[in-house]
């Protein structure tokens, strides 16, 4: 390429070529992301088997050691989630700047929406720990409903994520994974109102979406390179 | 990499027309702002199309490994390494080896120059494309 500071026309090309090749990256770092959230699930399903494994037959402290393993994973897939979201905002900003002249109504109310917006789900998200503890808590009796009933919105939560991610089409393995998450959280949820003999139907249930998740996880790894194509000459 | 399918080959060649009919910036008002951008960074590091394509991938993902910009570049080893150490020696990235599962890999950082130098590039992008 020419030693010159890029011209107009190539500076826009140099931009699109930029937002092209962060596909490639955000496809990869979701293969990530589906990853650290099928253990953190796992945890979340088969951890209480955890507390009697290492020898506590029960009370705070066994719980403490589940909460603080779960906590653990947890974290690791919301420090995962940050990065996904922080870089896919940066990406909205440029693709809102080299598209202004250019947009449909409905790409510009989708790229138009104010930074702030982007950040409710994290309040949201922060609350739901807050949330599931009082729950558990103060109501232990419908905890696990009010749990599940609030995992639909980590469902939304997902969705939005991956919108903001890739904004003309989610991957064929984000769709799967939102699928099999909404299919075990709504399962899980009507399982809740059943009597306590019925909640082994929960593993039942959640291990088909923590199969798909390590599936998506493979897939996307393994397919995020076919976005490389698009920026070969 | 894998042979180009055919299937993305025409996609590429869709891309390529629909970029070919977007209208062009105005001439006269776009030259105005890039001299007014290349007075700013007065800097030969910054007049290479690919040393500004690293700066904004680096912007947006704050640090890069070297084979990912290789990816995003399309460009040789001893290429790319050059208009890093170009980079570099300019202030606008760093240049780290960190350790991985498989090995030692060259990790490419973008600075606080660097980001600074990105923002002018945004601001000035839209102003081209009001």
């Amino acid at each position: 390429m020419t030693e010159e500071f890029p011209s107009a026309a190539q500076l826009e090309g140099i931009a699109r070529r930029a937002l092209t090749f962060q596909r490639y990256i955000f496809r990869r770092a979701w293969g990530l992301y589906y990853a650290v959230w099928a253990a953190a699930i796992t945890v979340f399903v088969f951890g209480y088997l955890i507390p009697p494994a290492l020898g506590f037959s029960g009370g705070s402290l066994g719980w403490l050691t589940y909460a603080l393993l779960y906590g653990g994973v947890g974290t690791a897939a919301g420090v995962e989630s940050a990065h996904i979201f922080r870089n896919a905002r940066r990406a909205l900003q440029l693709q809102r700047t080299i598209s202004h002249g250019n947009l449909s109504t409905i790409e510009r109310k989708k790229f138009g929406r104010k930074t702030w917006v982007h950040v409710i789900p994290w309040i949201w998200w922060a609350g739901f720990y807050v949330i599931i503890f009082l729950l558990f808590t103060l109501f232990p009796r419908g905890a696990f409903s009010g749990l599940y009933a609030s995992l639909f919105m980590v469902e939304v939560f997902i969705y939005f994520e991956l919108k903001l991610c890739f904004p003309k089409k989610i991957p064929f393995e984000g769709k799967a994974a939102i699928a099999s998450y909404g299919a075990s959280t709504l399962l899980s949820f009507v399982v809740s109102f059943l009597p306590s003999a019925f909640y082994f139907l929960f593993a039942a249930f959640w291990v088909p979406t923590i199969c798909v998740w390590v599936f998506c996880a493979l897939y996307a790894l393994r397919h995020a390179p076919d976005e490389l194509t698009e920026l070969m000459p | 990499m894998d042979e180009l399918p055919k299937v993305a080959e025409e996609k590429n060649n869709k891309k390529q027309n629909e970029r070919q009919e977007q209208p062009a910036f105005e001439k006269g008002k776009s030259n105005e702002i890039l001299r007014s951008l290349a007075t700013q960074f007065n800097d030969p590091c910054l007049k290479s199309s690919s040393r500004v394509l690293i700066l904004f991938s680096l912007a947006l993902n704050r640090r890069l490994g070297f084979v990912d910009l290789l990816n995003l570049t399309g460009l040789g080893k001893g290429s790319l390494s050059n208009h890093l150490e170009k980079l570099e020696s300019s202030g606008y990235v760093i240049t780290k080896t960190a350790m991985s599962f498989s090995g030692p890999r060259v990790v490419v950082e973008i600075t606080q120059k660097g980001l600074e130098a990105y923002s002018a590039l945004m601001r000035s992008l839209k102003e081209l494309a009001k």
